[in-house]
């Protein structure tokens, strides 16, 4: 386990390493942030010396050693556009992040774990048909349009729900977090349904055809003929088989909820980072575009890390070591 | 903004299912002396009051820092921390302070201040979109204790506007002060109408009123600006009544938004212009062909050429049905309330057969070929307006593309993009608008001949160069009589418009919303301020 840790860590520098040169060098080709902020007012000299103070008149190689001389002081740069440090500008957004994307996901098992079992137990029950069918409009409807008619639903017709923004926080281990209040709680269920949707049709979906397929299966006829309940049949035998890919799922999408949840973001004004990124790409911000990146990937790696964990407490066939893999 | 219409259009199709069996929710008045929450579209980056001077910013520090001049509604300059002012010589101003200005911590506001603010503003390092361009000229000398002395490198007749804006902060604090105890607000003290109490970047900005404050108090105890970027969702933050106030009201709501009769609309024609700029410069423009795509002299030295294409243009057509209203359509450099406006320049009809006739007239009976360059994401309905204006050449021969990319590529190439870092495009749109309120940093910036030394010229991406206007402009700039001033940005303006140096297009038009209880009379500068906003009744 120790080694197979190691062997990913290894990894996720490399891939951080590469994403680095990879965004040093596009956003060469793209432009420079002096472009399109200066003061419309300001003189060629000003433009000469705004570029000079910030080095992007250098070589690109000198600018990425910089960078690089900068990453072992533990220092991503400067934000072009808040004027701070780019590590704190993203921190300081990831609970935001984190707790829609946890909520999101909490929401999604919620949902999708119980109907995809119920349908796969009595698939042929109207109810199961139901399930199905609503499961297609789950994912195939546009996030930003079911997030639209959240808000004018919950919020302007009703006056239930907020409509956007983020509520009373409160401060635990230095971030705030808003799921402890009720107020944080009422803010977060919009955007976190909205996301969930997608993401509990895909789960119910991938459930059932998980007890579809491991109901006929010889252990699950013996279980049922040592006389086992039908619960701890269904409960412990078919659920646990299933279990396997639906955790690979939860796993990728969460990481991408916590990645690239921009548009439901941007639609009930979260303050979270997948918002940042796009504002930053927009306005050339480097620093932070580097940095969230690589807190990305890192993110990533982590995620699939626990997934195959996760998978070997589900099912100890399942290895990762090398001897095993081979 | 395209984005956002779908979005609504969506969603308000559907909206009519529910409405017709739900009951509207309550609407939630608001109160004098309480709190008043406003939907902005752009989120503020920083609290340094000298940070990116961008609008976004430039609002929330309004509410907590003054200017030693402030600008109204139309953007006349009205007394700030100074209460009087006035030019002693050509190239010398005095300010006189008002006596009872303090910050927020108690402490007097005094010259020393003053001169402190100036000084920090052209050096907090790593601002692009800094105030240097305001006080590049300027020394600033302490000649009494209420009184400053502005000592400028030539006679300078805007330095009051100029100055207007630069936010006072406390120089016992600004010392010290890091950029991030400005986010924390721990040096986020001034002597404006309200106080510092919470940033959370990208999610709230708190403040609550300043009762010592010397000027008028405003009619909200309390304000809380939160930023909600899609436009959908701040109109429907609005009517659910979860912000009192909006801005940027996109332009396919405002006509149901007109008809809601607890939804009241403010409106104020921006000190901007987006216009559409011609290569004035090259002997041979990169994008301007004949139709075969073979090189041919550059056709926009030719002023027929050029007043050819600003007579196809239906300007009245692109700010009605383009912008549903969120722009007028522009004959000028500025509007009218602005200073150097030439009420005697008249917005033209489009007229085709004319223009097709003129470009004959000029030598290109079939007309020719040319790509039309602009952003995507910057300008109200950008691409849509570069569309309409291509059709719109069409039809008088020109066989015209539109190459619409995002800003942040668009800006870079537009200054520099071409053979030996000169602006790279033939024809483009672009956007202009000056903190001044006045006529002639357009003028200086857009009009006047390029030339790297001195600064003139520096916005003047087509490389427009005609010697009689450039003199009279710096004549302009340093006359101190308001009267002949006005009367020669006036002769500018004209020259400008008889020249076609540029096709203006529109000025926007900012659109606020607000609960039918508040009332409000616009803003020419594009800033949203508590202040301006009244409990009616």
């Amino acid at each position: 386990m120790f080694a197979s840790i190691l062997q990913r860590v290894g990894q996720a520098v490399f891939v951080m390493f590469c994403m680095t040169i990879v965004v040093f060098i596009g956003m060469n080709l793209i432009g420079n942030p002096i472009d399109l902020l200066i003061s419309p007012n300001a003189t060629p000299v000003e433009r000469q010396r705004l570029i000079a103070e910030f080095g992007l008149d250098q070589a690109i190689w000198v600018q990425y050693w910089r960078f690089l001389v900068g990453l072992a002081h533990l220092d991503l740069g400067v934000s072009y556009i808040f004027n701070e440090p780019a590590l704190r500008v993203i921190l300081q957004r990831f609970p935001a992040t984190m707790e829609l994307a946890l909520m999101a996901t909490f929401l999604s098992v919620l949902i999708g774990v119980p109907l995809g079992l119920y349908a796969g137990l009595r698939p042929y029950s109207p109810v199961s048909r139901l399930i199905m069918t609503s499961s297609i409009l789950g994912f195939s409807l546009p996030t930003f349009w079911v997030g639209m008619m959240f808000i004018l639903l919950f919020s302007v017709q009703l006056g239930w729900l907020p409509s956007s923004g983020r509520g009373e926080t409160v401060t635990v281990f230095g971030m705030q977090w808003s799921f402890l209040t009720l107020d944080g709680l009422s803010h977060l269920l919009l955007p976190a349904l909205n996301l969930a949707l997608f993401k509990a049709s895909l789960i119910l979906r991938l459930t059932r055809a998980g007890v579809a397929e491991v109901l006929p299966q010889d252990y699950v006829r013996l279980a049922h003929a040592k006389g086992l309940s039908a619960r701890r049949v269904v409960y412990v035998h078919v659920l646990k088989n299933v279990m396997i890919p639906v955790v690979t799922v939860v796993g990728l999408e969460f990481g991408s909820v916590i990645a690239f949840s921009v548009v439901t973001e941007t639609i009930f004004a979260w303050p979270g980072m997948g918002k940042l990124i796009i504002d930053s790409i927009n306005n050339l911000d480097r620093p932070i575009i580097v940095a969230y990146l690589m807190i990305i990937v890192l993110l990533f790696v982590t995620i699939n890390l626990v997934v195959d964990i996760l998978y070997t407490v589900l099912d100890p066939r399942v290895q990762f070591s090398k001897t095993g893999k081979r | 903004m395209e984005l956002d219409r779908r979005i609504f259009l969506g969603g308000m199709g559907t909206l009519l299912i529910p409405t017709a069996f739900l009951p509207a929710s309550p609407a939630f008045a608001v109160e004098l002396d309480g709190t008043l929450t406003i939907g902005m579209s752009t989120e503020s980056s920083s609290m340094d009051p000298h940070w990116h001077i961008q609008t976004a910013n430039s609002s929330v520090s309004q509410h907590i820092f003054d200017r030693i001049v402030h600008l109204d509604k139309n953007q006349i300059e009205v007394p700030g921390l100074a209460e009087s002012w006035q030019s002693i010589d050509s190239n010398t101003w005095e300010f006189t302070l008002r006596d009872g200005a303090t910050f927020h911590n108690g402490d007097p506001v005094t010259v020393e201040d003053l001169i402190f603010s100036y000084e920090r503003a052209s050096n907090v390092p790593g601002a692009i979109f800094n105030l240097r361009a305001y006080l590049g000229d300027k020394r600033f000398e302490k000649v009494g204790d209420r009184t400053l002395r502005v000592i400028t490198e030539h006679a300078n007749p805007i330095v009051p506007r100029e100055l207007a804006t630069t936010a006072i902060i406390s120089k016992r604090i600004g010392e010290t002060a890091l950029p991030e105890d400005y986010n924390s607000g721990e040096a986020c003290i001034g002597s404006g109408p309200y106080k510092f109490v919470d940033y959370v970047p990208g999610q709230v900005i708190e403040l609550e009123r300043n009762e010592e404050y010397w000027g008028e108090l405003p009619d909200w105890s309390r304000v809380v600006i939160r930023p909600i970027p899609t436009g959908g969702s701040r109109v429907a933050a609005l009517q659910s009544g979860d912000v009192n106030v909006i801005d940027t009201v996109p332009p396919s709501d405002v006509e149901h938004l007109e008809n809601d009769s607890e939804i009241d609309l403010g409106r104020g024609t921006a000190n901007r212009m987006i216009f559409l700029f011609f290569d004035h410069g090259r002997d041979v423009s990169p994008y301007a062909t004949a139709k075969d795509g073979s090189e041919i002299p550059n056709p926009f030295k030719s002023r027929l050429v050029r007043d050819a294409f600003d007579l196809a243009i239906d300007k009245k057509a692109i700010a009605a049905r383009i912008l549903s209203g969120n722009g007028a359509p522009a004959e000028q450099l500025v509007p009218a309330g602005i200073f150097g406006h030439n009420p005697d320049i008249p917005l033209r009809n489009a007229d085709t057969a004319k223009a097709k006739a003129m470009l004959e007239e000029a030598g290109y009976p079939d007309g020719f070929k040319v790509t039309l360059h602009g952003p995507n994401d910057r300008f109200i309905r950008d691409s849509s307006v570069m569309q309409a204006a291509a059709q719109m050449l069409a039809r008088i021969g020109i066989d015209i593309e539109v190459d619409a990319m995002p800003a942040n590529i668009f800006y870079k190439r537009a200054s520099s993009g071409g053979e030996g870092g000169v602006p790279e495009f033939s024809f483009f749109l672009v956007g202009y608008g000056a903190a001044t309120g006045e006529v002639s940093a357009a003028l200086r910036n857009l009009i006047h001949t390029y030339d790297a030394s001195t600064g003139f010229g520096s916005n003047n991406r087509g490389r427009y160069s005609n010697p009689e206007i450039d003199l009279l402009i710096e004549e302009g700039m340093a006359t101190l009589d308001d009267v002949r001033r006005e009367e020669i940005y006036k002769t500018c303006c004209a020259m400008t418009v008889e020249d076609v140096a540029v096709v203006p297009l529109y000025y926007p038009i900012s659109v606020w919303g607000m609960q039918s209880d508040i009332a409000f009379e616009g803003r020419s500068d594009e800033r949203t301020l508590a202040m301006d906003f009244n409990a009616a009744g």
